[in-house]
């Protein structure tokens, strides 16, 4: 029996365990989250994780902060993202929470400090609203999010869109409820006179329903209405056609014999089957709209300002405060190291390495000297350097990306292609069997059958399943792929999931952890090298310093010391004095591949000029992608990579995942990547920097993983909420199982209208009974459907949790 | 028939009274979240701050 | 610090717990007395002997005690405290006014006092579960509107935006009983202790049923529901199973509720597909209530092992599966053809029972558990005593239950049960079928009082609880933003109403839903005369009579016998034509009843000789042996007031009972008269002549008219039906 980590809940790998007041975990993040936890005095939160007894377990990453938060407490920042509410709020999007024991802690924070007013979250949109007093700053708190393993992208305050998405979601809402009470009511009237009230309260009970049908007809079922007649107007087909028929037609005679004072009405039969149609269309806009506010994350990358550098003549150099929207062709900037530049330029002075991840997927930092050319999106990692700007932020390669990802368009392959043809020819055979039994009964002068046959025709012809079932269907399954933790954009993705044939990683952050580890130390080691190596890097602020100093701070606490003219050479690396003896960090320079250690990165600690360790680096891969690729082949599907780092990089991590080389290609640009996606049918992008952002838009299925910079977030069509990459697998086998049981549901319903048509045509059926079989074969639909979501949860969740975790 | 005069305009009203609700709770954002409300009723509000953790 | 300056303040506020604390000692008194009262009628129903003779508690005025006690006392408090206790929680504010809640809670305390004496008196309405006369119910107004005031202005101050669906819940309650009693109890005073209903006959019926259904359904269900909504996530610590079915639990109960009434007058007078209509909706009911209780279970799914350990979860989970039983139940017995059997039989009683004891009771204890420890800051005194009382009181229950459904499929099989050749009954003496089923009376005694002991183990558990709690016990303060602050803002942007309307908005609905439950009910039984065929042979009743009757129901004759004859064989062999809703319009109130102990008596009259009547008041064994019914010598020795006739016909003529003036002038005299024949025919066989102004005379008067204005003609009819 394997211990299981005191944090997260998970069994401990051999030889990683980390012992810490008698609590053990299974990683230092875990071990981090927990005594924060514990010193805030909010242990209740493992009781009742642990009485919510989940069975989807997480394992809490440690979250590089976003650097794009940084500034979150600048005004620029604010103007965009600062909404109406207790002193300064700010709405989010999180990724991170996967179960309530998150909500109460993260709501608990508020009793932190007094600067926090409120913090309120969204489970249901996994959204966080955080207000705090007008003269704290929000950073703090922000930090504390991040530090307990959640990720925050913050939801720019003028999103219109959402606004209206929302009052759309309203509306259709409340012409639910008013059918549903309309037709509740009517249902009484009906039994009561089914009951067999006398002639006296028969008229009385129904023309009271024939009242209450007058708000269904003339508000709630105006969106079928509407639908119908501008498809009619388009000489497009949809379902709502025939329902709009049928209602019309319904009411009118039932109306008509309601006047009349003589003959069935059906004002009962008709309201039930408008509210489920509106119900199932309700249900699926939510579901839709629940994604929304992923388009409202502001995708706008780094710092805001900038220093610009004016010559003049009076007084030499001077420098000024500058936004990156200010920037023009031409201007002198001063890039520090974290900035990320905002336009693409050339060098003018200074050298520093940039780290091109973002941009190229190269997956080490390259080094740059005055006149090297710097495209928009790269980071500055060492030190300041001068830039002359080639661009400004719009026409930089980055701004046209962005622009272009905006801009292009996915036709949506629908659903509804399936179902429309369908109901296509569903629709013919009506109309032909509405003209034939008209022309029969007047050929045989039976004019007064006429109205009620048709009538009968039209009712049992209402393509319930296909109309109601397939978007509930759809519906629901966004709703539990949301609580897997898979965030689909929109229903016709599903169609898309279902059919994948190739799925393309990109390499670097998606089979990989994208970013330098530790991975071997040739030479000497003890804790004294440990700890003059972490204090001579402690200074850099290059990214395998940082990497290295907290691979080796986790191991146990450090003691600090103090370096005699302690400093970092450009380039070159850090080197300090104890006493007498130099010691030096420096960049490795040996053969490009170092020895056994394949693209990996090496740097060698010398005492006065003489090596004492090497020690190598390298992007490891997450510990999923090998497991991955074997359970896609299980499912015949080709696994690839698309990645835009050096050739002798991906294939040496394609040989470990034991890919075909078919589909291995590198050096690629991001319109590269998004032009082989396009040529390649039925394959799916997985990625998560801005290279693959365009890709991910044009593929036929756009995978952003978690904690991708927002632009793939935006552009793809699944998100995934959890760092896992197992949940592709789930989401297509998910995807599969929806798309069977929606065809069951069509062709049930196929069979039941053909054949009911027919029966009415010839006059077996009369309104009455018609009236009766619609609702009935509606409910049997929709039962169906929840019978199908209802049942298998939580053997899915199970089979998430074991695959995601069998090692 | 006098009867006709009370029923349906009560039942008129109510039906209508009851859309009102559903179209202002939801305006309210009553039935927006239906998934936190259930589980913030379980924490009784927030005890009073410690003064220590301002600085 | 300087900040705070110029942010909305976080406002700092407790709870008010003593009016909590209160409420829940008074939970624990009533429920003791009203269970005490229970098990002592069930052993006078086992042995006629039980009340040593004493008028005033005698079944027929206890078991209305009974009712009030276990609904009003006992549920009600609990209902008060719980609610209080989660509301305020809920809204993080503080109860809205100190002095509303006293007034709340010694004005309701006082209502009980005072019910308990009247009943036991004899002063009653004789409407069940509406036995108070009207100063009480007046009384009970008021008191209910202090706590509806209470209730919304704490609800208005609230700091947290969203209402949970327990406050709707609690919501529906206070509108709707306060609706309820209302309309159902609308009576014309004759003098402080004595009134008429205004509804008479089949409307009164309808009302009172309507109301009936509505008492166990808004006060026995709906707030604890609410409680169970909010008790059962806290005492798991998880969040309920889920919240979006929780919501449309609340609106279509709300909504069918209503509607239900009517099962309760299956069979009788009522229009036919009025029937069908209630029987119906109380079929559909069975969906809600289930989704309710699934709902709650699964709240506990995967923690089974914490409800054995813990007795709060083991009472609330025990509570909604009983909850789910009676609710399977009720429609079960509304389908017409099972209520054809089951109807004035004990298997309803044992039904409410069910509901009563394994619902109500149990979810207070777990309630209680919950929240004693939590309010006095301590722990439980000893969960095995929880244990103990959880055991005693289930086997008792149980007990009651199983006797209570053997005893009613007994004698209603018995009562239907024809001999198939000679098609006559095959227990044509009513008694048999009582002393049949006398033993399962005893168990029910029994599995009675072992209910009872669990009671009084829980108040000596949780007595001790309190006892040993620490002496200061200082309050607990909290903090939120108020909503107020909150919302400004939002408001000015997106153009919100105040959220401080809704709640009021959804009071407006459920009155509303109400509404057109009532009209849908009420109104048809004010228009009467659209399908109640009035018959001129029915004449109102003699002043001698009506003296009778106010004797009749002051004595809780209707708790045991009916005045509805049902329109089945079985029925008109034994007790003769079915009754008509033509023949009860002259009853301020209707006497239906809905329980026959004894047998019907809407034909008695003329069944029997005076002197057999005179005989059997005086000691019921003397004429049929084995009948339980007890003595009424008081009837004997009291005088009957005849002077306060005249005022009694007055308020009857002005109900519309067709009385002329010099009837009502002479009232007195005419009763006189009237008295003196029946006391010559008593003569004969030796009763002394001054008996003729004692009490029994105009209860003989009234049991000799029932049924005489239209029985022998309908039977005429029936047999020139026959002959054709």
């Amino acid at each position: 029996m394997k211990q299981l980590c005191d944090h997260c809940e998970l069994p401990i790998p051999q030889g990683v365990i980390i012992e810490e007041q008698n609590k053990s975990f299974c990683c230092h993040a875990c071990k981090t989250v927990f005594q924060f936890i514990h010193h805030s005095k909010l242990d209740e939160y493992y009781e009742i994780k642990s009485s919510l007894n989940l069975n989807e377990k997480k394992r809490a990453q440690f979250i590089v902060r976003n650097k794009h938060l940084e500034q979150i407490d600048s005004l620029g920042f604010q103007k965009r993202f600062l909404l109406n509410g207790p002193g300064k709020t700010i709405k989010f999007y999180i990724d991170g929470m996967h179960c309530f024991a998150c909500v109460w802690l993260l709501e608990k924070l508020q009793t932190l400090s007094t600067d926090i007013m409120e913090i309120r979250v969204n489970y249901f949109e996994k959204s966080l609203t955080l207000s705090i007093a007008e003269s704290a700053t929000f950073i703090e708190t922000i930090e504390v999010i991040q530090k307990l393993g959640y990720n925050l992208y913050p939801v720019a305050s003028d999103s219109d869109l959402e606004k209206v998405k929302k009052e759309k979601q309203h509306e259709l809402l409340s012409r639910v409820s008013v059918a549903a009470i309309c037709a509740g009511n009517i249902m009484i009237c009906a039994i009561a006179v089914y009951a067999g009230a006398d002639e006296y309260w028969k008229t009385l009970l129904e023309r009271l329903s024939g009242a209450f049908f007058i708000p269904i007809l003339f508000y709630s079922s105006t969106p079928i209405l509407k639908n119908a007649f501008h498809s009619l107007k388009n000489r497009r087909y949809v379902l709502d056609i025939a329902a709009a028929f049928s209602i019309i037609l319904g009411a009118t005679l039932s109306y008509y014999h309601l006047l009349k004072g003589s003959g069935a009405i059906y004002f009962d039969s008709l309201g039930t089957f408008v509210f489920l149609l509106i119900g199932a269309k309700y249900i699926l806009l939510c579901s839709n709209n629940r994604a929304a506010h992923l388009d409202t994350i502001d995708y706008r990358l780094g710092s805001d300002h900038y220093f610009k550098v004016i010559e003049n003549s009076e007084h030499g150099i001077e420098r000024c405060k500058i936004s990156t929207e200010d920037i023009a062709e031409g201007d002198m900037i001063l890039l520090q190291p974290g900035d990320t530049c905002p336009v693409d330029g050339t060098v003018w002075n200074g050298e520093s390495y940039f780290d091109n991840s973002a941009i190229s997927g190269e997956s080490q930092p390259i080094k740059v000297k005055a006149g090297a050319k710097i495209s928009s999106g790269s980071k500055n990692i060492e030190s300041e350097i001068l830039l002359k700007c080639s661009s400004n932020a719009m026409n930089s390669s980055m701004g046209i990306l962005l622009d272009s990802i905006s801009k292009s368009w996915k036709q949506s392959n629908s659903i509804t292609g399936l179902t429309e043809t369908l109901s296509f020819f569903l629709f013919i055979c009506v109309v032909l069997a509405c003209l034939g039994t008209t022309s029969f009964l007047l050929w045989s002068n039976q004019s007064e059958e006429i109205f009620p046959r048709l009538l009968a025709i039209l009712v049992i012809a209402c393509p319930c399943a296909l109309g109601i079932g397939t978007p509930l269907a759809l519906g629901f399954s966004l709703k539990s792929l949301v609580q897997k933790g898979i965030l689909v954009k929109n229903a016709d993705v599903l169609v898309a999931a279902s059919k994948i044939s190739t799925i393309f990683f990109d390499k670097t952050g998606t089979l990989t952890n994208g970013s330098q580890t530790l991975t071997a130390w040739r030479g000497e080691r003890n804790d004294s090298l440990e700890d003059i190596i972490f204090n001579l890097e402690s200074i850099s602020l290059h990214p395998i310093a940082q990497s290295l100093c907290m691979s080796l701070s986790e191991k146990r606490n450090i003691p600090k010391i103090n370096f005699v003219d302690h400093l970092e050479k450009k380039g070159k690396g850090v080197s300090g004095k104890i006493g007498t003896d130099t010691w030096s960090m420096e960049k490795f320079s040996g053969t490009e591949d170092n020895g056994d250690y394949p693209n990996a990165t090496a740097s060698t600690l010398k005492k006065n000029g003489a090596t004492v360790a090497v020690l190598y680096f390298r992007d490891e891969l997450k510990p999923e992608s090998i497991n991955l690729i074997s359970k896609l082949a299980d499912l015949q599907i080709s696994a690839g990579i698309l990645s835009g780092d050096r050739a002798s990089v991906v294939n040496y991590w394609a040989q470990t995942l034991g890919l075909s080389p078919g589909h291995i290609y590198s050096n690629l640009s991001p319109q590269d990547k998004s032009d082989l996606i396009k040529n390649t049918k039925r394959a799916a992008m997985v990625g998560d920097g801005i290279n693959d952002a365009l890709a991910l838009k044009e593929s036929a299925l756009g995978i952003a993983v978690k904690g991708s910079l927002s632009a793939s977030l935006k552009s793809g069509d699944v998100i995934l909420l959890e760092n896992n990459l197992f949940k592709i697998i789930e989401l297509i086998e998910f995807s599969r199982k929806v798309l069977n049981l929606i065809r069951r549901n069509v062709i049930w319903s196929l069979i039941y209208n053909i054949g009911g048509v027919s029966l009415a045509a010839f006059g077996f059926v009369n309104p009455l009974v018609a009236a009766v079989l619609m609702p009935i074969s509606s409910v049997f639909v929709v039962f169906n459907i929840s019978m199908f979501f209802y049942r298998p949860t939580a053997t899915m969740s199970a089979l998430s949790l074991e695959s995601s975790y069998a090692k | 028939m006098s009867i006709l005069l009370i029923l349906i305009p009560i039942s008129v009203l109510i039906a209508a009274f009851f859309v009102a609700c559903f179209i202002l709770s939801s305006k309210n954002g009553q039935f927006e979240d239906l998934e936190t409300p259930a589980f913030r009723m379980l924490s009784d509000g927030d005890k009073e701050k410690n003064q220590r953790s301002n600085k | 610090m300087s900040e705070n300056i110029n942010q909305p303040q976080l406002e700092t506020f407790s709870y008010d717990d003593k009016t909590v604390k209160m409420f829940s000692i008074a939970t624990l008194v009533w429920g003791a007395v009203a269970m005490l009262v229970g098990v002592t009628a069930a052993f006078e129903l086992a042995s006629w002997r039980v009340n040593l003779g004493l008028e005033w508690i005698t079944f027929g005025r206890l078991r209305p005690l009974h009712t009030n006690a276990a609904i009003f006392a006992f549920a009600g408090n609990a209902i008060f405290a719980g609610t209080y206790y989660s509301l305020q929680r809920l809204c993080k504010a503080r109860l809205y006014s100190k002095t509303l809640s006293y007034i709340h809670f010694w004005g309701w305390q006082a209502i009980i006092v005072s019910a308990a004496v009247t009943l036991l008196s004899g002063f009653t309405t004789g409407k069940e579960y509406a036995e108070l006369e009207w100063p009480i119910d007046i009384a009970i107004t008021l008191i209910w509107v202090a706590f509806a005031v209470n209730f919304f202005g704490t609800l208005f101050n609230r700091r947290e935006k969203h209402i949970y669906v327990a406050i709707w819940f609690y919501i529906a309650t206070i509108v709707t009983v306060a609706l309820l009693h209302i309309v159902n109890s609308l009576a014309f005073p004759v003098s402080l202790m004595k009134s008429y209903s205004i509804y008479a006959g089949a409307q009164d019926a309808l009302i009172q049923w309507w109301y009936g259904h509505n008492a166990v359904a808004f006060f026995l269900t709906t707030p604890f529901l609410g409680l169970m909504y909010y008790f059962i996530p806290k005492a798991i610590n998880r969040p309920i199973y889920s919240y979006r079915l929780s919501i449309v639990h609340f609106w279509s109960l709300v909504f069918i509720y209503i509607w239900a009434g009517p099962h309760h007058l299956l069979y009788t007078a009522l229009p036919e597909w009025l029937q069908t209509l209630g029987m119906v909706f109380s079929i559909s009911l069975w969906a809600p209530s289930w989704g309710g209780m699934i709902n709650g279970l699964l709240t506990l799914r995967g923690a089974w092992d914490r409800v054995r350990r813990e007795p709060v979860l083991k009472f609330l989970a025990t509570a909604v599966t009983f909850y789910g039983m009676s609710t399977f139940e009720g429609p079960l017995l509304s389908i017409k053809s099972v209520n054809q059997l089951a109807h004035y039989t004990d298997w309803i009683v044992g039904h409410v029972h069910s509901g009563t004891i394994g619902w109500n009771y149990f979810l207070t204890a777990g309630m209680l558990f919950y929240m004693v420890p939590k309010l006095w800051n301590t722990k439980l005194y000893s969960v095995a005593l929880g244990n103990l009382q959880f055991w005693t009181g289930t086997v008792g229950l149980l007990l009651y239950i199983i006797s209570m459904w053997v005893a009613g499929v007994t004698q209603g099989s018995m009562w239907q049960a024809i001999d198939p050749h000679t098609g006559v009954l095959v227990y044509p003496d009513f008694v048999e079928t009582v002393v049949r089923i006398v033993p399962m009376y005893w168990v029910r005694a029994f599995g009675g009082t072992l209910v009872l002991l669990s009671f009084l183990i829980m108040i000596y558990n949780l007595w001790q609880t309190i006892r040993n709690s620490p002496k200061e016990q200082p309050e607990q303060k909290f903090q939120a933003l108020a909503l107020k602050a909150r919302d400004q803002k939002a408001h000015s942007d997106q153009g919100h109403r105040r959220l401080e309307g809704l709640p009021a908005f959804f009071t407006v609905l459920t009155v509303l839903a109400v509404v057109v439950g009532t009209a849908i009910e009420i109104i048809p039984s004010f228009m009467a005369k659209q399908f109640v065929v009035k018959n001129d042979d029915v004449k109102p009743y003699t002043p001698l009579e009506l003296a009778g009757r106010d004797i009749y129901i002051r004595e809780g004759c209707y708790n045991c016998h009916s005045q509805m004859i049902r329109p089945l064989v079985a029925e008109r062999l034994r007790y003769g034509a079915p009754s008509q809703a033509a023949e009860s319009i002259y009853d301020h109130p209707f006497q239906w009843g809905s329980r026959r102990i004894g047998p019907d008596l809407a034909r008695v009259g003329g069944k029997y000789p005076n002197m057999w009547h005179y005989r059997h008041m005086l000691n019921p064994r003397a004429v049929t042996s084995g009948s339980i019914m007890p003595s009424y010598q008081w009837l004997f020795q009291n005088k009957s007031q005849l002077d306060i006739l005249p005022k009694k016909l007055n308020v009857m003529k002005a109900l519309g009972v067709p009385y002329s003036d010099e009837e009502i002038e002479n009232a007195v005299t005419l009763a006189k008269e009237q008295a003196e024949l029946i006391t010559e025919t008593l003569a004969e066989s030796g009763v002394p002549p001054e008996m003729k102004d004692k009490q029994i005379i105009p209860l003989i008067a009234y049991l000799q008219r029932l049924g005489t204005d239209l029985g022998p003609t309908l039977l005429q009819e029936e047999e020139e039906a026959a002959r054709k």
